[in-house]
């Protein structure tokens, strides 16, 4: 028991996710969406995945919830989760919940919030009675920000805001200890999306949630992240506590992501840093580093050699060329 | 720098403007009564000026931007003026529009992907609109459209010209939309959340080339966007919408400098920052948009605003509170004052 206490919530390595395309008739191509991915999050931490469109961190999500398939170590609570089958693996599914970047499409348009919200104690407390369920289902609607009135609507009868805060409430209506963010705030509204963020902190600190939030908006993440990794085409780029990585980045492509969001200031108005090109096919193959086509700083060797993440400054950096 | 954006505003006020909208209004109808999705709203545009308009989804921004054009589904009820020129363009004939749109007044929508045919070559695709507007030749339309691939930073022109859209990237296809609205040369260029769709790297190349063809080509444009960041990056006058109505007009300076509105205030505050001291909480605004089509009869952001007083259940009008600032807000108060208000 004491082991488990200390040990990481989850500890995830050389985690590899592979889609096949095509038929083997007429030659399959395999894309790796995910190589070689370590990680590890404590309990009640709150761990962000940043990267852009390619960069496998909704695959590496959906891995670790065995919605795809997947090769290498996921130990969550103790247990490799990569094998898990069958009863343990549903039991495990309590504790592990996901909310999604739109919010009504993961919401069954036929049942009312209170279904919605009550389904999981349906599923997972049977035996739990009428009374007592609806209970809960009202002081969980009103621990998310919603009111009663709301109980009867259905999901179209929601705005964007609210269904993602139904969302989160079945996400925590069993008390998980880990919540997977897909994007949860990407497609709300500008006023929408800070409560959000807010109700998200809210529930980690209220109850040592821990909180594996994936996005592509630094900005974000740096408000609700205490750690930070960076991703690229699959691979891991740079990890680093929040200041570490905002105050000093090590990677050029962190630098990049970040010199890439205009300020929002117009008095400091200024041409923003052009990283060029884009990212490229996941299909093509790839030696060495996988930034290297659009790095300002690729030399020689990140043709010939794949880097392997190693310590610079506050941070473990997959470059040959940090700290230079 | 402030002065002298002043001053060129100033001289363009004095002219006629390119654009001059007023007391535009779109409704369309609804089961219980009409829908206001835009409502007297009055806008100038003036030649070679970029001005933003911000708001959040039902602010009425891409209802604004389609009544430009013309381009309101059949239900809608628009009412107001369009002119542009000095030509009224609400209630011209069908036959009028069609020869401004493309030509006169461009538009580059959020998904370029929904913006291009997915069956034709983009070459076809850019030189249609100048063989129908400029009556060029095949030949000297595929070589504007050249051009224009090479005005947006496209590489290898000639090649891309033979590809479809499945072959090029999201970015390059919005770059190939941004390229087919400028094929004819138009005086108005209007941008509805162009790089929304898109990655962060790849939104800083958008925006890149968009300012470099506005300091190269000089077309005046509307940039409707709900993001404040990449407003900055071109916009020098802003307009803010909420609900369907404007509710503050102003230099984007001035605006972020001190908002007057408590909406825009607000809204300026709760932007998540990478460049200022992170705080424990970001300052959200409380509550949600109203409904379209239950908007209550004073100010629509009296149920969310911190200052709300009995005053707000008469709607306020847009009010100059400065030489070149404009509020629709009852409250008499401070900038200052304001964001006190929400903190």
């Amino acid at each position: 028991m004491t082991i488990a206490r200390t040990a990481p919530l989850l500890e995830v390595s050389e985690l590899a996710v592979r889609y096949r395309l095509g038929t083997r008739l007429f030659g399959a191509q395999t894309l790796r969406a995910v190589a070689g991915v370590s990680f590890h999050l404590q309990r009640g931490e709150s761990l962000g995945l940043v990267g852009e469109s390619g960069s496998g961190k909704s695959s590496i999500a959906r891995a670790l919830l065995r919605l795809v398939p997947a090769t290498g170590s996921v130990r969550y609570r103790g247990t490799e989760l990569l094998q898990v089958r069958g009863n343990a693996l549903r039991t495990l599914r309590e504790h592990l919940q996901i909310i999604f970047q739109d919010p009504l499409g993961s919401l069954d348009p036929r049942m009312s919030v209170a279904e919605l919200v009550a389904e999981p104690l349906r599923e997972f407390r049977p035996t739990l009675g009428r009374l007592a369920r609806r209970e809960q289902v009202t002081a969980m609607l009103g621990r998310v920000g919603l009111g009663n009135e709301l109980l009867q609507r259905f999901p179209h009868q929601l705005s964007g805001g609210q269904a993602q805060r139904v969302g989160i409430a079945r996400a925590l209506m069993l008390g998980p200890d880990l919540l997977i963010c897909d994007e949860p705030v990407a497609a709300l509204d500008m006023s929408i999306k800070s409560q959000v963020v807010n109700l998200l902190r809210d529930m980690s600190d209220a109850t040592g949630l821990a909180l594996l939030f994936i996005a592509h908006d630094l900005a974000t993440v740096r408000y609700l992240c205490e750690r930070v990794l960076v991703l690229y085409l699959g691979r891991v780029m740079e990890v680093a506590q929040r200041d570490a990585l905002f105050i000093a980045p090590q990677h050029p492509y962190t630098r990049a992501l970040l010199a890439a969001n205009p300020v929002p200031d117009p008095a400091r108005r200024h041409r923003l840093a052009v990283l060029p090109g884009e990212v490229p096919a996941l299909l093509e193959a790839q030696t060495g580093c996988v930034f290297k086509s659009r790095c300002p700083l690729a030399v020689a060797r990140c043709v010939s050699e794949v880097p392997i993440l190693r310590t610079v400054g506050a941070s473990l950096v997959a470059c040959h060329r940090a700290g230079e | 720098m402030r002065c002298v954006t002043r001053s060129i505003l100033a001289m363009g006020e004095a002219r006629a403007s390119l654009l001059q909208v007023r007391s535009l209004s779109v409704s369309y109808p609804g089961a219980h009564g009409p829908l206001r999705a835009l409502s007297e709203v009055d806008l100038d545009l003036n030649e070679h000026e970029c001005l933003g308009v911000m708001g959040e989804s039902g602010s009425g921004k891409t209802q604004l931007l389609l009544a430009l054009l013309g381009l309101c589904a059949s239900t809608a009820r628009v009412t107001g003026s369009i002119r542009y020129r000095g030509e009224e363009l609400l209630g011209a004939a069908p036959a009028r529009l069609a020869a401004l749109r493309g030509r006169r007044i461009a538009m580059v929508f959020q998904e370029p992907q929904s913006a291009l045919n997915p069956y034709l070559s983009i070459g076809l695709q850019l030189s249609e609109a100048a063989r129908h507007h400029l009556q060029l030749t095949r030949r000297a339309a595929l070589a504007r459209a050249a051009e224009l691939l090479d005005l947006v930073q496209i590489s290898a022109p000639a090649a891309r010209l033979r590809q479809h859209p499945h072959e090029l990237s999201g970015g390059m296809r919005q770059r190939v939309t941004i390229a087919m609205a400028l094929m004819c040369e138009p005086e108005i260029l209007l941008l509805d959340e162009p790089t929304t769709a898109l990655d962060v790297t790849i939104q800083a190349q958008v925006l890149e080339v968009l300012s470099s063809i506005r300091a190269r080509t000089g077309v005046a444009t509307i940039f409707v966007s709900h993001d404040f960041g990449a407003l900055t990056m071109l916009a020098a006058r802003l307009t803010v919408m909420y609900a369907g109505r404007a509710v503050e007009h102003g230099t984007i300076e001035e605006l972020y400098a001190a908002p007057l509105h408590p909406y825009t205030s607000g809204l300026l505050r709760s932007l998540p920052r990478l460049d200022l001291p992170l705080t424990s909480r970001l300052p959200a605004i409380p509550g949600q948009p109203p409904d379209l089509a239950e908007l209550p009869p004073g100010c629509a952001f009296a149920p969310r605003c911190p200052l709300v007083h009995p005053a707000c259940r008469e709607r306020p009008v847009l009010r100059t509170r400065q030489p070149l600032h404009q509020v629709a807000c009852h409250s008499e108060l401070s900038a200052q004052r304001i964001a006190e208000a929400w903190s």
